[in-house]
């Protein structure tokens, strides 16, 4: 039952010993400078002075594409044990999916009206 | 420890050992040939000096990226800067523990393992957006802001492509999946309306979540430098070149394995088939890539939201039918 | 759908290309054929005697438009092989990173002692790779090819056609036409036009006063030449009716003349 996991966990700790490995790997083999320059240092703006820090406040419309994935996924999250029981529910199971994912497309059609899957 | 757990963590241990491996070697492989291909696509020859035909070009360039020197930016979040090259290549690969590479050949056969791919392959936001976030540069800030953008969005598609073959075969896990294609026929073959254009819905899905041509926004090396690698030299870099690579080697596999039938094939063994069909869908990622041009930002959402995830609902439900109602469809 | 199918084309466009000859040559294995009148470094040849033929006059070094010619020399001395006294470069040396390839200096030399190669300079890992020094360009002589434009062929082509003969070929058109088409057949410059016909036309021309001192100034712009010749038939007649005004025989008659020359210059080259 748990054996699947155990493997998955196994197989992750390899693929970290890849991904640190390499790391560190290079830790050894790569060159050192040895004059140390604060202009190395500094973030890259095509040359320029940067202006100021990268971290600021960004566009909203990459909120509403996060709030449309949720919304779609957990959608799938339903659909997925339904899709592997499907042949044994037999029709109901299908009309109530449909019936279900009629509803959200109905809001689907409505984000659509809104304009709200515009990327403006 | 008991037994059974410590054989499980050693078969994942070995198996996992040989797949990454292996698909570290092939991925080099492909650099390979896809520098030949483009070459020639473009009446270039490619690499030629690095060995016989320009072979050990990709550990000439691995080798040329390790010895770089290490340059963090001084106003970067460093935690973050350095955990997000590691975790984009551990996440990239971990995709690959499900995967069955022949009837035998795989690291762990989840009874979920579809859930499982998605997730893992829905974790490469975070890293993305780490190294994005902490780089602390308006370009990777941009670039990590639109791969997440186009991540999440072709993460519906994807997820919906993907609920085709569980429909058919009524099983989440790859290996099912596969059984089920070898019992009866490769879903891309039959049942051919939902399943061909499933495949190329997971296809172009694919494409976008592994950030490829046409829908390499967040990289947009003409107006982002070079996206959320910016700030990044050496093994840090190759670590994300490497992850983005085998993205795309991991979600040619699963391709083959849900739409292809995996290991399926006539006269060798279940391995060459998979490797095969892995292969070949690996090229075509770069045959598209050196043939296409880049999408805009606002046709990239369209065709998302508006084209491609009301045309998976419709699939998906296309699948359910089939299964219900097709004469033979649900055996 | 439709950039799907667009993108199909696309693709099978990529496709297609595989398939065919690369482009590219691996350069210093394989030398693609150059152009005819390709000039790619310079050469400092010897002249007959077997020592540098340059006399550092340094009219090259003056005209170079982006002075990269540095001549210097430890003024005249006794020359070993001949004994004369004579002046020579004791040190030259050219910069091909700013080159242009004018290929002036070799216009105005006048001891053809600088000529243009074929053959580029090997590719260096530093800028002085390519300051070429005087050994370099006394090697180069000896084991590169030098391009169309040795010697005195650019100034013979620069040189304004020898108008002053012309009135003295129109009197006497048999001794004339000999040494013209000799002096024009040496150099391989197809724009100096054989004056062989010039006599007959101007011949036909009799009754015009035509001073032939009016016809050396436009004779002396080949440039119109072409028009010149188109205009011709409308000329003519022009010219025939009024014998009496200067300024239209002037105009007219010299270019029916330089139309006849271009025309026999056509003939001639073929």
């Amino acid at each position: 039952m748990h054996s699947g996991w155990l493997s998955v966990f196994a197989f992750l700790v390899v693929s970290s010993l890849i991904g640190f490995g390499l790391l560190a790997a290079s830790r050894v083999i790569r060159v050192r400078s040895k004059s140390d320059s604060p202009l190395k240092h500094r973030t890259y703006e095509c040359g320029e002075e940067p202006a100021g820090l990268a971290w600021m406040q960004f566009h909203a419309r990459y909120y509403v594409v996060a709030i449309f994935f949720v919304l779609f996924d957990v959608e799938a999250v339903f659909l997925f044990p339904w899709a592997v029981v499907l042949r044994e529910l037999g029709s109901a199971a299908f009309v109530a999916a449909v019936l279900f994912v009629v509803v959200l497309m109905l809001g689907w059609l409505y984000a659509l009206r809104k304009e709200a899957l515009q990327w403006q | 420890m008991n037994p059974a757990t410590q054989s499980a963590l050693i078969h994942g241990a070995v198996y996992g050992t040989i797949v990454c491996l292996a698909v570290l070697t092939s991925i080099a492989m492909g650099i390979w040939f896809e520098r030949k291909f483009a070459g020639r696509m473009q009446s270039r020859i490619g690499p030629t000096y690095t060995g016989p035909v320009g072979l050990l070009q990709p550990v000439a360039d691995v080798v040329k990226l390790l010895q770089k020197e290490d340059i963090i930016p001084r106003d970067a979040d460093h935690a973050l800067f350095n955990l997000a090259p590691p975790l984009a290549a551990i996440f990239s690969l971990a995709a690959a523990a499900v995967v069955p590479f022949s009837a035998k050949v795989i690291s762990a056969d989840l009874d979920v393992g579809v859930v499982y791919i998605l997730g893992v392959g829905g974790l490469m936001v975070v890293p993305t957006f780490m190294a994005g976030w902490s780089s602390n540069n308006k370009f990777a800030l941009l670039g990590g802001m639109r791969a997440i953008a186009q991540s999440v969005s072709y993460g519906v598609p994807l997820v919906l492509a993907t609920m085709v073959p569980v429909v058919l075969a009524g099983s989440l896990s790859v290996s099912g999946i596969v059984d089920w294609q070898a019992t009866h026929h490769w879903f891309a073959v039959w049942p051919i309306l939902p399943g061909l254009p499933a495949f190329l819905l997971f296809y172009l899905a694919m494409l976008a979540e592994s950030n490829r041509i046409p829908f390499d926004i967040p990289e947009a090396e003409s107006e982002l430098v070079a996206g959320i690698t910016t700030e990044y030299t050496g093994a840090k870099f190759t670590l994300f070149y490497m992850a983005e690579y085998v993205h795309t080697m991991v979600g040619s596999a699963v391709a083959a394995a849900l739409f292809f039938g995996g290991w399926d094939g006539p006269f060798a063994p279940g391995l060459h088939w998979m490797v095969l069909k892995t292969l070949l869908i690996f090229v075509s990622v770069y045959w598209v890539r050196w043939s296409l041009v880049r999408f805009r930002s606002d046709q990239l959402m369209d065709l998302c939201w508006k084209r491609l995830t009301p045309l998976g609902l419709g699939l998906v439900f296309l699948a359910a039918a089939f299964v219900q109602y097709w004469p033979g469809g649900a055996r | 759908m439709g950039y799907f199918i667009d993108s199909l084309k696309a693709m099978a466009t990529t496709f297609r290309q595989i398939f065919r000859k690369p482009a590219t040559y691996e350069y210093p294995e394989v030398i693609r054929p150059r152009a005819e009148r390709l000039r790619a470094s310079f050469a400092l040849p010897d002249d007959e005697n077997g020592e540098l033929a340059c006399i550092a006059c340094m009219a090259c070094e003056k005209i170079c438009p982006s002075q990269i010619i540095h001549i210097k020399s430890e003024g005249k001395r006794e020359s070993p092989v001949t004994g004369k006294k004579r002046q020579y470069a004791d040190t030259f040396v050219l910069d091909l990173t700013a080159c242009i390839g004018c290929e002036l200096c070799v216009q105005v030399c006048n001891s053809n002692a600088i000529y243009m190669v074929r053959e580029q300079e090997v590719p260096g890992f530093e800028r002085e790779d390519l300051v070429l020094n005087l050994e370099r360009l006394r090697a180069n002589a000896k084991s590169k090819t030098a391009a169309w434009a040795k010697g005195t062929v650019l100034q013979e082509m620069q040189e304004l056609p020898k108008a002053e003969k012309k009135p003295a070929a129109e009197k006497k058109p048999a001794p004339e036409k000999k040494p013209a088409a000799d002096a024009t057949a040496a150099p391989p410059g197809d724009e100096k036009p054989a004056p062989e016909k010039k006599p007959v036309a101007e011949k036909k021309e009799t009754p015009a006063p035509a001073a032939p001192a009016d016809a050396t100034p436009a004779a002396a712009a080949p440039a119109e030449a072409a028009p010149a010749a188109e205009a011709k038939a409308a000329a003519k007649p022009d010219a025939e009716a009024k014998p009496d005004g200067e300024a239209k025989p002037k105009e007219a008659e010299p270019a029916k003349a330089e139309g006849a020359k271009s025309d026999a210059a056509k003939e001639a080259s073929a």
